[in-house]
């Protein structure tokens, strides 16, 4: 097995994923209402002033992109549970850790597309306009994205294949993401209040050096989890 | 300089229901197994008599 | 010969079973005396009147909170290393009493917060890292209550602890950047040497009492195992109605 053959199963698992949401659509359609719904609930707790609202936007935006997104990685694998899929994807030779990246991949693809249909309405009913640095938001935006959805695909693997996996699987991830909610929101509100990267910056940092230890450890311990 | 007595004794004193409250669990959780095990051993050979 | 295996079996046991009481009793009984000599030498400070002595119970289940998560980590890295089931059933029994150290550890913070900074709670760094740290200790040993199958709760457990343990400086690090009101840390040096001693015998109480906790639980769980394995033994051999 080269790498070449394993990048083709990566891309092949993805693909698979992918095809399976588009056709049915309705799981990201409920994903993304979620997420919507979330915005608008804080919305109401907040109240309608407008001032708070605008500092509180960031904080709110990240909050409905978990609460919405920890929806979707039970859902990855429980498609294959559903079928006994899983069992034959594992019977198939090459690395384990393929499997993870091309759930990793589709995942992260998915919680984007929801967060392309999230962010624009958070804006308008947060009433925050577009700051002039906005490429840099959509960067940490990624990079947030990347380490909620490393450790997301990575602790669903284990959450859907137990008992009350829906209740599971917040509890084991949302404390583990707590440096990246830290650093998504302080680094967006900064970016939102129109501030230079000065003080965004320390923060894309911590966020980079999440995704990239993270990334590595999940890749590593992934066989040790898919195989029993 | 403050009183803070009350506070210095709930210290102290949850401290001590925390530790002896896990040390009694504890306790009752090894009788059990012992109690378990010792019957899985009669089982398999035969019983003590 | 079924009296001998069983009787084999249990004498040592119930052997270890009065020696492990004797050294629990010993460890408490340190950790009292320990308590009263660190009180009664410690000096009222002029702001803050006696409030330090919550630091003698405080101090003591930092660090063994943070020992507690070292075993964790070790004996789950060990685990996925060589496959053990002895590794596996240390790490759960020093989850259990690391999570009890961090609830300690957060009962107390706040019982000295109160009356030095009168709130109950402040997101500064190390009480905040505290409860995140407590929340992922939590979530291993729930983890670890839902999933029946060994093999699965082990590999599983053991690299949910190792995340749990590699998140531990970045949760730190970041909640510190995010807000720091927290006096500097309470190190030994620029303190009054009867107090720095005082924290250090406590500790070293509690640490016995702590090592006492994970080799109880290690060694109840170790027996539960066993039980566990004589009875599947008891349902291959198809004879499990002998005293039925």
């Amino acid at each position: 097995m080269t790498w070449k053959d394993e990048w083709r199963r990566v891309w092949a698992i993805v693909w698979k994923d992918l095809t399976t949401e588009r056709r049915s659509k309705a799981g990201l359609n409920a994903v993304a209402f979620m997420g919507i719904l979330v915005l608008l609930l804080f919305g109401f707790a907040l109240g309608p002033d407008t001032e708070a609202l605008r500092n509180a936007a960031a904080g709110a935006l990240w909050l409905a992109i978990l609460f919405a997104g920890v929806l979707a990685f039970n859902r990855s694998y429980q498609l294959e549970l559903d079928g006994g899929a899983l069992e034959s994807l594992l019977l198939y030779p090459g690395a384990r850790w393929a499997i993870y990246a091309g759930k990793l991949i589709a995942n992260l693809v998915f919680v984007l597309i929801v967060e392309a249909v999230v962010v624009p309405v958070a804006m308008v009913l947060y009433q925050v306009s577009l700051p002039p640095g906005w490429p840099a938001l959509i960067g940490v935006t990624v990079l947030g994205t990347i380490g909620f959805v490393t450790l997301g695909t990575f602790y669903s693997a284990m959450s859907s294949r137990s008992r009350a996996r829906e209740v599971l699987l917040p509890l084991l991830l949302f404390p583990m993401l707590i440096p990246v909610l830290l650093a998504a929101v302080e680094s967006s509100a900064s970016l939102l209040g129109g501030d230079p990267m000065s003080e965004a910056g320390a923060w894309v940092r911590l966020l980079g050096a999440f995704d990239i230890i993270f990334l590595v450890a999940s890749l590593l311990a992934f066989e040790y989890v898919i195989e029993v | 300089m403050p009183d803070n007595r009350p506070f210095i004794i709930a210290a102290y004193a949850i401290t001590w229901i925390a530790l002896l409250g896990y040390a009694v669990r504890l306790y009752r959780a090894r009788a059990e197994a012992e109690r378990r095990l010792q019957r899985a051993t009669e089982d398999l050979t035969g019983g003590p008599t | 010969m079924g009296v001998t295996t069983a009787g084999m079996t249990m004498a040592p046991a119930a052997k270890s079973r009065s020696r492990g009481m004797l050294m629990g009793i010993g460890a408490f009984v340190l950790l009292a005396a320990m308590q009263a000599w660190a009180i009664s030498i410690s000096v009222a400070d002029r702001d803050m009147g006696h409030l330090q002595k919550i630091m003698y119970v405080h101090v003591p289940a930092a660090w063994n909170m943070m020992i507690a998560y070292f075993v964790v980590a070790i004996a789950s890295l060990r685990y996925l290393w060589k496959g053990q089931e002895n590794d596996d059933l240390l790490a759960a029994s020093a989850a259990e009493a690391g999570a009890l150290m961090t609830g300690l550890l957060l009962l107390l913070g706040m019982i000295w917060a109160k009356p030095t900074w009168g709130i109950w709670w402040t997101w500064d760094a190390r009480l905040t890292s505290s409860a995140v740290l407590f929340f992922i200790y939590v979530g291993y040993l729930i983890l670890r209550a839902f999933v029946d199958d060994p093999d699965r709760r082990a590999q599983w457990s053991a690299a949910v602890g190792l995340l749990g343990a590699l998140n531990v400086p970045i949760v730190y690090m970041s909640v510190r950047w995010w807000r720091t009101l927290h006096q500097p840390q309470s190190s030994p040096r620029t303190l009054d040497p009867n107090y720095t001693m005082g924290l250090r015998v406590n500790a070293i109480a509690v640490m016995l009492i702590l090592i006492w906790f994970i080799k109880h639980r290690y060694d109840t769980a170790k027996m539960e195992r066993s039980a566990d394995q004589l009875h599947e033994r008891l349902a291959l051999s198809g004879r499990g109605g002998i005293n039925a």
